[in-house]
């Protein structure tokens, strides 16, 4: 009699328990996916599709709703500003921002109020450009990105750089990316002797051939801006534009088709996929844990030549932009 | 209470009203303190006429910002893809869109953008590739805004006859006939059909006599072109005395692959296309390609970024000349080398 208690009792604990288990399953279904917003500039342009794949691809392997903002130039921590109220009117979660050029942005962001967010692809800009902003920041190694290329460039060229002139072409001129970049840049070319004649910050969607041509002939450009890269490789001419050759850092398909053409000499291609991926991720666990604190950490680059250009290697890396 | 009181009173409320309906205006004037964000959607990212166009409509757009309105304009593609154009036109309206302009991937196919864009009271300016009339016809806030390709094809027809007839030497074996052949866009397309029909028939009712040696479909592309054309040089090696191609992208990959032939330049064929693309413009001066016909990106864009203005405002239509009040169908022009001039750097 006893012992069929006992039975009754387990019996009846483990349909309790079976049926706390089918109630939760049944709720967590019906809790609707948190929604992210990801504001970039010019959200349509072919050199964010290898982060945009890595986002929204890290958005359903952590059932995320994404809503990547229909932008076009963000010039200031104003339009930013803009386009984050409008998504905190949508009611968003979260944030992924590749934050607006200029001083003010730092200041901006803080007004964001206790929606976690996650900044890719550079800091905010500060005007001591060796101190961090402390955001959470997911992106590639931008001083490493100018000194790579800067080193590719000693590194090929036999001669030497003795006598020979640079030109360097960046995005913004206020921004983390390009101050990292070229510092680095500088800092790779220092002691070989060339001259960097030039520096020209692009700002906004101007003719970037005709700007260049105004500043005048070099041996080597250094590209570190991608929408100029395009421009300037789809018009090199037998390797060579303006007689200089190109070497650049590009995120787009057209990128790497130019550096196959021979148009530009030498590429660096940060991993943009990993950059969209992991701000996912990191926003993804934040949501999941108010006492989870994100991570800032910095994803690598690849230099590609012509020749590697169908390695295994280099193919797996290319293959985030499908 | 004395009426002296009692009017000072009457005073003060009509003041206290007329103060509240003077900030109640304020309040919609600061309602018209807006931004009109417009999503672009293109059939593909590797269209240089599409791709000016675009560049035209944002400029255009821009133009038309005020202290009053703000304009975004997003521009995406669908990559050559109607279920990838699909997904992006709703992912643009799920972060916010006013007003959809759409370049169609298939012209069949825009039911689930229609669709969609209908849920969520968001007008489409159609462009460049028009929706069957069906489909135009499913709701009120569907427009089309682009070219009567039989245009098109009639003009290329007269530009390229009058052409032979003041050039007799394009018929460089005298036999008294051209020997042609064609570039169309793709299988199937309504624009390539009526470009080709009409060009030919053109031609002919013009008295040109015609041969066909053989028509190749190229995908409106350059690089396409150039390599079907080059395969035809290697077969009818300097027998092709006309190319009539449907569109200036194609053309400029023709002229490019007798460019590469060895063939002497006297013996290459005359080249027409149509579109009036700044590099097709540059070959009509140069001599090797011998006309063209304007397609008017800069009044489609005009028109594409007035009506999206006029339809985020809610503003009446009654100013854009819409045909059936949907359709703005802009006139194309002639190119030839005569006329050139007129048409370079717009």
């Amino acid at each position: 009699m006893k012992r069929s208690k006992i039975t009754f009792l387990l019996a009846e604990l483990i349909l309790v328990v079976f049926a706390g288990i089918f109630i939760h399953q049944i709720f967590r279904e019906d809790v609707p996916e948190k929604r992210v917003a990801v504001i970039i500039q010019n959200s349509g342009d072919k050199r964010w599709d290898g982060l945009i794949n890595g986002l929204k691809q890290s958005a359903k392997v952590n059932s995320l709703h994404l809503i990547i903002c229909n932008t076009d130039d963000i010039e200031s921590a104003q339009d930013e500003k803009a386009l984050i109220d409008e998504q905190i009117e949508n009611d968003v979660d979260a944030f992924i921002i590749c934050p607006a050029p200029g001083k003010d942005t730092k200041d901006m962001l803080s007004q964001i109020g206790d929606i976690p967010f996650v900044l890719i692809t550079q800091d905010v800009y500060m005007e001591d450009s060796s101190s961090p902003s402390g955001y959470v920041t997911i992106k590639p190694d931008n001083y490493q990105i100018g000194y790579t290329l800067g080193q590719q460039l000693l590194r090929q060229d036999a001669g030497g750089l003795e006598g020979k002139s640079v030109g360097v072409v960046t995005g913004f001129a206020d921004t983390e990316e390009s101050v990292s970049q070229k510092n680095g840049l500088k800092d790779a070319l220092d002691g070989s002797g060339c001259e960097i004649r030039w520096e020209y910050s692009r700002d906004g969607e101007q003719d970037i051939c005709s700007m260049v041509n105004l500043l005048g002939k070099v041996d080597y450009m250094v590209v570190m801006d991608t929408y100029a890269l395009d421009e300037l490789g789809a018009n090199a001419v037998d390797g060579l534009y303006n007689g200089a050759v190109i070497y650049g850092m590009g995120t787009s398909v057209k990128s790497v088709a130019l550096l196959d053409a021979g148009n530009i000499a030498c590429l660096v291609v940060p991993d943009g996929y990993g950059v969209g991926y992991s701000s996912v991720k990191e926003i993804a666990e934040r949501l999941d844990s108010r006492w989870y604190t994100m991570q800032s950490h910095e994803e690598h680059i690849k230099t590609i030549y012509r020749e590697d250009l169908f390695s295994e290697d280099v193919e797996r890396f290319l293959y985030s932009y499908e | 209470m004395s009426d002296r009181k009692r009017n000072r009173i009457i005073a003060l409320i009509l003041a206290v009203i007329c103060v509240t309906a003077l900030v109640g205006c304020g309040g919609s004037d600061s309602k018209i303190d807006k931004t009109i964000r417009v999503g672009v959607v293109t059939y593909t990212q590797d269209d240089p006429f599409i791709n000016a166009m675009t560049d035209k409509l944002k400029s255009q757009l821009k133009t038309m910002e005020n202290s009053n309105m703000k304009v975004i304009v997003s521009v995406r593609n669908g990559d050559n893809d109607q279920r990838e154009q699909d997904e992006i036109v709703a992912e643009m309206i799920d972060a916010g869109c006013d007003v959809l302009c759409v370049n169609l991937v298939d012209r069949t196919a825009p039911a689930n953008i229609i669709k969609v864009a209908r849920q969520n009271d968001i007008p489409i300016i159609f462009f460049n590739r028009e929706p069957v009339h069906e489909d135009l016809e499913q709701w009120d806030k569907l427009y089309y805004v682009g070219c009567d390709a039989k245009e098109s094809g009639d003009m290329q027809g007269e530009i390229a006859a009058e052409y032979i007839k003041n050039h007799p030497e394009v018929d460089r074996n005298e036999d008294g006939k051209i020997q042609y052949v064609l570039l169309e866009g793709e299988a199937g397309h309504q624009d390539a059909i009526s470009r080709t029909d009409c060009s030919v028939k053109t031609l002919i009712e013009n008295g040109v006599q015609l041969e066909k040696l053989s028509y190749q479909f190229a995908d409106w592309n350059r690089g396409q072109a150039e390599n079907r054309m080059t395969q035809l040089i290697s077969q009818y090696g300097d027998e092709v005395e006309l190319v009539i191609s449907n569109n200036d992208e194609m053309a400029l990959g023709a002229a490019e692959a007798y460019r590469n032939s060895g063939i002497s330049e006297d013996k290459w064929p005359a080249i027409f296309g149509i579109d009036g693309l700044d590099d097709a413009l540059q070959a009509i001066k140069e001599g090797t390609m011998q006309g063209t016909v304007y397609n008017d990106k800069e009044d489609q864009a005009g028109e594409m970024a007035r009506l999206a203005v006029d339809l985020f405002k809610g503003n009446s239509l009654s100013s854009h000349r819409l045909q059936d009040e949907k359709y703005y169908v802009s006139p194309y022009q002639k190119v030839d080398v005569d006329s050139v001039d007129d048409f370079l750097h717009r």
